[in-house]
This record gives structure tokens, C-alpha cells and sequence, in this order.
């Protein structure tokens, strides 16, 4: 309607109210509800209002009063009954009367006790009608005549003699009024049968309209009928074909997710696939630095003894051949003493037996039957465990009393230093080594030249077993290691499997054993399991170790 | 100080001219003159109005005022107007047709009959100055006769600082304050107001926007009218929309500013304004405002409002749906409302302007104004 006077809002008015019109007959065309019931709406409406127009005319049967300065008693008579009192009133009071009044003058006009004539005198000569003071002529005739009625006998004899004379004028106007009335009553016939008449001229008309809003009503809600079977099949066709999309999205989501799980599955089984290959590759690859290392090891210790040979060689040269035993049986000096400690420090024959039967298992699941080698054999408890088992072995030690005790039992023993015996057997010979409460026994230096040897001598895949105190137990690592006078340090578990790994070896397996199991603390919380696991916690641990096989 | 007499036909409350009449006596009496009020009918609550009968005699020099309001057939305020030897000024409210009122209320058919003829007696009077409620009422004023040089546009006073600054009546305020979107007009119950359209607008909306919605037909109704409400109310049976519509009748200044708090747009579709105060108040409480374009409703509500040449009930519920729904466009509109009500209606402006006329005046004096 306006334009956009740019009031710097942004708002643009006329653009705005195209796009509210363009929307509202959008609206329009797709409302169930169009122009027809307007019309309807709007003939009612004005038939509501109007009624007016086409009401008929009253009827009058009296004439309305003509306002005047001054009346003639005539003016006043030619009314009838309450319209007479009204009009009485009117004129001489200047009023409407009062509904005490009214009813007191129409009860007697209608029984015949006052004349009109009576009304007017007893209106005119009120107090409040002589206050009034309306002039009607003739009427203080009437009054004067009236006086005279009243005095007894003559007052009758006159009204009778007034009568008698008046007798020619009464008829008349008894004519008058007989004729007046019949005249009325025509009228009122004529007025009705006319009333009658325009109602039932009304009546058709209004039975004519109704008719016609109830055929375009019937029309109208025939269309809407129309419409809503028409908008509710299209309702019908949308949601069938709504179904279908549905569905087919389903279809298609669950072959999708179909699709999926086959991917997502193919994708795993690959995965694992390279997962193993990686693994394989990954093993195969820290077989062969081992096998590097081991060799690198192995070279060493061969230049090592190189090196010690060229070193020793003269003084061993010129030593004197007697100095020699002397030496040997001076090694020996210790042995019986060792022989009885073994007892109180390392246990019964039969509790040793009972424990080393651990190894067993290891040794079988490898395959290995045959070449072993038990160093430090002992008392040969070992060896009588493999030897029931039915693999083949053979131990070797220093002492020379317990090679005898071995040797009794039949056990192949040989006295010697586990590095002297080494040197003599050729490379990768044996399928395995196994030395229990040795290690402890060496300084780091042989250790590492007795890993360097057993390396050498094992088959590719051979074993290594070491098993020596755990000072991880506190009572171990602070005391009952150093009960063994002949012990040098306790090796911890990381030390011996970076010792064993960096001389070539492959760790495969740690067993932590002998517990001490019937002396616990009650475990309450983290602290006395801690406390139970450093001080009762295995005594002994064995690590393990495989020689690479890979080339 | 002068002497200044008001006269107007009619004094009620919550009535645009007796609004107009009361702000302006209140007006003149703070600039130090003596005014009194002369109406034929009062019904104001504390106010002893005199008869127009008694304005001649308190009138005593030429050098007195009478302000004469037009609004209806008032005889007695055109004799005196007539009679009058003082200083005359005419403000014109513009008269409703009388066919609106035919076959509803024979009298005020017969009072805006005479309301209308009586144009041209007034301008006979030869009044120093007629101050229109409108330009489309000063059209009127020049068709009658009046020259171009003592017609001037004035907006009515009005009451909506009050509204602005009043209390609100909250318990009313809560008892509508739901999730219904809800729709406004303000105006009494009369013929002219064009209600047809506006329940028809309204059913438009409700069936094809939002279930949700009601109308408030704030205004007074009037015996008189008894068939129009009638008819009104078939109308509202026939789209079964009765639940929806609350006829409120006469209103405090608390509820009306709670009505206007509640609604979200306010409906226009009068067929006959002199100038719309209501959509003055929709402005001052930043209400949207959607009008059939008819008489004065233009000129008054100009870009602050969505005005339809048509009355096309889709239109109007369109319109309705589009405030609804668009935050920025209906603040916009709000603000330009706000915005037009401070600039034009407000009562300072409005007296402003209406003093400096009368100052020209008053320099200028009757007779030589007359000459001008």
C-alpha cells in the first residue's frame, strides 16, 4: 500500500506485502473454503439487518392529536377510550397520566359511570388542571349544567327534560356512531385480509430465498464433497507411494548395511592375515639379531681366548710341570665341605627331585630326547628325573665327591669346570643345557663366557634352563642368598634375561617357583599383599632360553 | 487569560472525542485559562457538565473562545455555535454515514443524518479556525465550505502515554498468557467497525494457520446496537469459533494495557474512521498492526502497519501468519510504529502543535483572521 520510505530498517514494505499476497493466494486456491459461502454469508447478513424495510404499515383507527393553542371540547371527543385518556391528559394536565389515573378513569369510561365529558371537568378543575388552566371551549357549559344535575328532584326532572329534547339529536348521533363503527370494522377487515396478504406474499418470498441458500448450500457442500474425496484419494496415493519409498529405502539401507558387514568382516580376516605374516616376519627378523649377536658373541670370546692364549702362553710355557696338580688338588680342597652343605642349603634329594621335575615339560614339548647337558649336576637329582623320563643326558661337575655319589647311581658324570668341558664339545651338538643354582656361583666375566660357550655348542632352536635364587624376595635377595658362602651376587630376573638376550639367546619363558606358602600375612589391603609378595613370594626363578634357529 | 468554552454532543469515558476534549481542557486551563465543558450528554464519573444552553451566557465578550467538537447531529452545539459573538473554533471528528446504521438503530441514523447536514451550518457560522482530526477530515471540511487558510490538521489527543505508563492488570494478563497467538481490535461495537470482515478474517486464520488462535473485541457495546451484536453473533456461530472469541465489553485503562501486552497483532477493519486511535495506542505499546485500508487508516498508520486495499480475509490471516513467523520484518514494523507515535501522536507533539495554532490565533484575533 505504502512504499518503503528507506527508513534505514531494511524493510521493504511494498516488496514484502507482493510476497504476502503471492502466499495468501496460494493459500486461497488450496483452502477447501472458496468465494460461494461469502455470497451466502453476505445475503444473510444483510437479511439479518434489514427486516425493517419490508415491515408492514400499522393500522390507526384513531388520528393522531393536532398540537393547538387552544382546543374545542369536539378535539378531545372524537377520541376513544385510553387514547382519549392519554390525549385528555396531554391537553390539560401537559403530561402522560399517571397509572393510578389512568386505570381510575378507564374502570369507570368502561362501565359507563363517567361520561367523556365527566373526564374532561374533573381533568380541567383539578387543582393541578386549574394550574394548568387549558382553555376548552364549551366546556364550562357542560359544567354549569352539571352543578344543576346534582340538586335532588330538580336536577332529575331537568336531566329527563334535557333528555326528551336532545331525543332527535341522540338518534342521530347514534346513527353517526353505528355508521363510524361499521366503518372502522371494514377497515380493520380490509387492514387484516391486507396484512394476509403481504405475509403471505412474505412467506413465499421467504420460502423462495430458502430455498435457494439451501440449494447453494446443498451446491457447495456437494463441491466440497468433491473436493475432500479428491484431496483424500490424492492423500491415499501419496501415503502408498510414501510406503514405497519407505520400503524401498529400507531395502536398500539393509543391503547397504549388508555391504557393510561383508567389508568390515573381509577387511578383518585380511587384517589378521598380515597381522600373523607381520608377526611371523617380526619373529623371524629378532631370530635372526640374535643369531647375529650370538655370533658376534661367539666371535668375541673366540678372539678373547686368542688374545688370553697368546697373553698366557709363555708364563704356562715356563711354569714348572709339578706346579700343575698342585693346582688341581688345591680346587678340590673345598669339596667335601660344599658336599655338606649341599644338604642343609639346597634341601633332600628327594625334595630336589620332587622340584626340578618342573623342567620336564619343556624339555618335551621342544621335542628334545637326547643331548643334554646338566651343568653343576650335583648330586645328579636332575639327571635321575631325565633319565626315568627316558631322555638322554649327561652331567658334569667340579666336586669331586659328588661325580663319585653320580657315578654310583649310575649317571653319566664327568668331573670338570663347566668352561673347560665346554671347549671340548663341538659346535651346535647339543638340544639343550641346563644349569640350576650355577649362575650365582660365577663372576660376570665367566658368566658371560659360559652363555658365549653353551651358545656355541647348542643346535640352532636348542634350549638354555637357568634356574637361580630370586631376590625379588626380600629374605632372598638380603640373606638366605648369602647362607651359601661359596655364592658371589644374586642376579636379578631382568639382569639374567638382558644378559641371556645379549648374548643371542631368545627369553621365552620365566618360572618364578617355590613360594613360601604357609607363612602369609592376612591380606587386608594393597600394603600386606605387597608385603606378603616381597617377603613370601618365590624363592627361585628359572628363565628360559632358545638359541635362534633361523639362518 | 481568556475565557474558553468546549462544547461537545457527548462525554463518556473511554471515547476518543471525550478523550480529546478532557487532555484538551486539561491543556489550556495549565496555560492559565478559564475553560469550562458543555455537553448534552455526560456520564463521566466526578464531572458536573453544564447544559450547551448555558455556554451563550458564559460567554460574555467577543474576546472569549468556544471550541465546538463535531462529531454527531448535535442542534444545540450548532445554534450556539450559530449564536455565538465570541471567537469560534471548530475541531471536526468526521461523522459516521448514517446508512450503517440503517435497520439497526433508527435515532443514530437519524443523528448522523443531521450530523452530516449540519457541515455546511457550521461552516455558515464563520468559525475563526476548524482544526481537522485528519487530512481526510479536512477533505471533508473544504467540501462543506471552509477555506483552505483556517483548516488545519490536528490529531486527536490521545490516552496512549497513559497506557504506556500505567499499571497493567495482571490477573488478566495471566489468565490469557498461554501458547495462543492473540489477535486485538479496539474500537466499540458499532455498525461501522466493519466486525463481519474481521471475525470472518479471524476464522480465515484460525482454519488455515493456527488452530491456536483468539480474537479480543475490546471495546463497549451499546443497546442500541443489540441487532448488530446479534447478527455478529450468528456470524461467529456459523464458523463455530465462539470458543475463540472474547467480547469484552466496556474496559479499564489496566485491562486495555494488558490487552494490548497480550496481543500479537492488532486488527483493523473499521469501514469509517475519523482518524483510528487505536491504532495510535498499537504503535505506542509496539503492537503490529494489519488494516483494511478505509478512510483515515492510512493516513494514520502510513508504513507502520500491513493496510489492504482489499478486503480479502485471506490477506488478513496472510498477514497475521507472516508477522508470526518472520522475528525481523514484525520488529521492524514495531519500531516504525514506536517510532511514528513519539514524532506525531504523542500528546507533547500534539500539544505542541495544537497551542502554536492557537497562538497564530490569538495574535491575530477574530475579525482580522477572518480577513486573512
Amino acid at each position: 500500500m505504502q512504499p518503503d520510505k528507506g527508513d534505514g530498517d531494511g524493510l521493504d514494505l511494498a516488496q514484502l506485502m507482493d510476497q504476502i499476497r503471492k502466499d495468501a493466494e496460494h493459500r486461497k486456491r488450496n483452502s477447501f473454503s472458496n468465494g460461494s459461502y461469502r455470497q451466502l454469508i453476505s445475503q444473510n447478513f444483510d437479511a439479518l439487518l434489514s427486516p425493517h424495510k419490508t415491515a408492514f404499515p400499522p393500522l390507526k383507527l384513531q388520528p393522531d392529536l393536532e398540537k393547538r393553542e387552544q382546543y374545542q371540547l369536539n378535539d378531545l371527543l372524537g377520541f376513544h377510550d385510553e387514547v382519549f385518556l392519554r390525549n385528555a391528559y396531554k391537553v390539560i394536565l401537559k403530561r402522560e397520566p399517571d397509572d393510578v389515573g389512568l386505570a381510575h378513569f378507564l374502570k369507570n369510561l368502561r362501565n359507563g359511570r363517567y361520561s367523556k365529558i365527566d373526564v374532561l371537568s374533573s381533568l380541567r378543575f383539578s387543582p393541578e388542571g386549574r394550574n394548568a388552566n387549558v382553555q376548552i371551549e364549551g366546556l364550562g357549559r357542560f359544567r354549569a349544567l352539571g352543578r344543576v344535575y346534582r340538586v335532588p328532584v330538580v336536577g332529575y326532572v331537568l336531566r329527563l327534560a334535557v333528555a326528551i329534547f336532545r331525543l332527535p339529536v341522540l338518534i342521530t348521533n347514534f346513527r353517526r356512531v353505528e355508521s363510524h363503527t361499521m366503518a372502522q370494522l371494514d377497515r380493520v377487515a380490509g387492514h387484516v385480509n391486507e396484512a394476509v396478504a403481504h405475509l403471505s406474499d412474505e412467506m413465499r418470498k421467504q420460502a423462495r430465498t430458502n430455498r435457494t441458500q439451501f440449494e447453494a448450500l446443498q451446491k457447495q457442500l456437494n463441491e466440497l464433497k468433491g473436493t475432500v474425496s479428491l484431496q483424500i484419494n490424492s492423500l491415499i496415493r501419496e501415503q502408498e507411494k510414501l510406503v514405497q519409498s519407505h520400503n524401498s529405502l529400507e531395502q536398500a539401507q539393509s543391503k547397504t548395511s549388508q555391504q557393510h558387514a561383508e567389508i568390515q568382516e573381509r577387511n578383518a580376516a585380511e587384517l589378521q592375515a598380515l597381522k600373523v605374516q607381520l608377526e611371523k616376519q617380526i619373529d623371524e627378523l629378532i631370530d635372526r639379531l640374535q643369531k647375529s649377536r650370538m655370533d658376534i658373541a661367539q666371535q668375541e670370546s673366540r678372539l678373547a681366548r686368542l688374545l688370553d692364549g697368546t697373553a698366557v702362553s709363555l708364563p704356562v710355557a715356563v711354569a714348572s710341570p709339578e706346579a700343575q696338580p698342585a693346582q688341581r688338588e688345591q680346587d678340590h680342597l673345598l669339596d667335601s665341605l660344599y658336599f655338606s652343605l649341599e644338604d642343609v642349603l639346597r634341601g633332600t634329594p628327594e625334595q630336589i627331585k620332587e622340584e626340578v621335575k618342573v623342567y620336564l615339560p619343556v624339555l618335551q614339548n621342544a621335542g628334545i630326547e637326547s643331548d643334554i647337558l646338566d651343568i653343576g649336576c650335583g648330586r645328579g637329582e636332575w639327571l635321575q628325573v631325565l633319565r626315568e623320563a627316558r631322555l638322554q643326558a649327561r652331567g658334569i661337575d667340579s666336586n669331586r665327591i659328588l661325580v663319585q655319589q653320580c657315578k654310583d647311581l649310575s649317571l653319566d658324570v664327568v668331573e670338570s669346570e663347566a668352561l673347560t668341558y665346554l671347549g671340548s664339545v663341538p659346535d651346535g651338538s647339543l638340544s639343550a643345557v641346563t644349569a640350576f643354582h650355577f649362575a650365582e656361583h660365577l663372576p660376570l666375566e665367566t658368566l658371560v663366557r659360559f652363555l658365549d660357550e653353551a651358545g656355541r655348542t647348542l643346535k640352532p632352536g636348542g634350549l638354555i634352563i637357568l634356574e637361580t635364587p630370586n631376590p625379588e624376595n626380600l629374605l632372598v635377595g638380603s640373606c638366605n642368598f648369602y647362607l651359601d658362602p661359596t655364592h658371589k651376587n644374586p642376579i636379578p630376573i631382568p639382569t639374567m634375561k638382558l644378559l641371556l638376550e645379549a648374548r643371542g639367546f631368545r627369553c621365552e619363558e620365566v618360572l618364578k617357583l617355590h613360594a613360601v606358602s604357609n607363612v602369609k600375612i592376612e591380606v587386608k589391603d594393597q600394603l600386606t599383599s605387597h608385603l606378603n609378595h616381597f617377603l613370601y613370594g618365590p624363592m627361585n626363578y628359572a628363565v628360559v632360553a632358545r638359541k635362534p634357529d633361523t639362518q | 487569560m481568556t475565557r474558553i468554552a468546549i462544547l461537545t454532543p457527548t462525554l463518556t469515558p473511554a471515547d476518543a472525542v471525550s478523550n480529546d476534549v478532557l487532555t484538551m481542557r486539561r491543556v489550556l486551563c495549565e496555560r492559565g485559562h478559564e475553560v469550562r465543558i458543555f455537553a448534552e450528554n455526560s456520564n463521566l464519573a466526578g464531572e458536573q457538565i453544564a447544559e450547551p444552553s448555558a455556554a451563550l451566557p458564559y460567554l460574555k465578550t467577543s474576546n472569549d473562545v468556544l471550541i465546538y467538537h463535531h462529531s454527531i447531529g448535535c442542534a444545540a452545539g450548532v445554534e450556539t455555535l450559530q449564536a455565538a459573538s465570541c471567537r469560534k473554533i471548530v475541531k471536526y471528528h468526521n461523522v459516521t454515514p448514517p446508512e450503517f446504521f440503517e435497520g439497526i438503530s433508527e435515532q443514530h441514523q437519524r443523528l448522523c443524518e443531521s450530523g452530516r447536514s449540519q457541515l455546511k451550518d457550521i461552516v455558515a457560522a464563520q468559525p475563526d479556525l476548524f482544526l481537522a482530526a485528519s487530512a481526510f477530515n479536512k477533505s471533508d471540511l473544504i467540501a462543506a465550505g471552509s477555506e483552505e487558510h483556517k483548516t488545519f490538521v490536528v490529531a486527536p489527543f490521545n490516552q496512549a502515554d497513559g497506557l504506556r505508563a500505567g499499571e497493567a492488570d495482571l490477573d488478566l494478563f495471566d489468565t490469557y498468557h498461554d501458547d495462543s497467538v492473540n489477535l486485538l481490535t479496539v474500537g466499540g461495537v458499532r455498525p461501522n467497525k466493519g466486525h463481519a470482515d474481521l471475525i470472518e478474517a479471524f476464522a480465515t486464520y484460525y482454519y488455515n494457520f493456527n488452530g491456536q488462535a483468539r480474537l479480543f473485541i475490546v471495546g463497549a457495546a451499546n443497546n442500541a446496537f443489540d441487532r448488530y451484536a446479534a447478527t455478529l453473533r450468528q456470524l461467529i456461530d456459523w464458523w463455530s469459533i465462539d470458543s475463540r472469541i472474547v467480547f469484552t465489553g466496556e474496559v479499564s485503562n489496566e485491562s486495555l494495557k494488558s490487552y494490548y501486552l497480550l496481543a500479537d497483532a492488532l486488527l483493523m477493519t473499521s469501514e469509517h474512521e475519523g482518524f483510528c486511535v487505536p491504532l495510535v495506542e498499537a504503535m505506542a505499546m509496539k503492537v503490529p498492526i494489519v488494516a483494511y485500508a478505509s478512510t483515515a487508516i492510512p493516513e494514520t498508520a502510513q508504513d507502520t502497519a500491513l493496510i489492504w486495499d482489499e478486503r480479502d480475509p485471506y490477506l488478513m490471516a496472510q498477514s497475521i501468519d507472516f508477522l508470526q513467523t518472520n522475528e525481523a520484518a514484525r520488529m521492524a514494523l514495531v519500531y516504525r510504529g514506536s517510532r511514528r507515535y513519539e514524532e506525531n501522536f504523542s500528546n507533547q507533539v500534539i500539544e505542541k502543535q495544537f497551542l502554536e495554532l492557537l497562538d497564530s490565533f490569538n495574535q491575530l484575533g477574530s475579525g482580522q483572521y477572518r480577513e486573512r
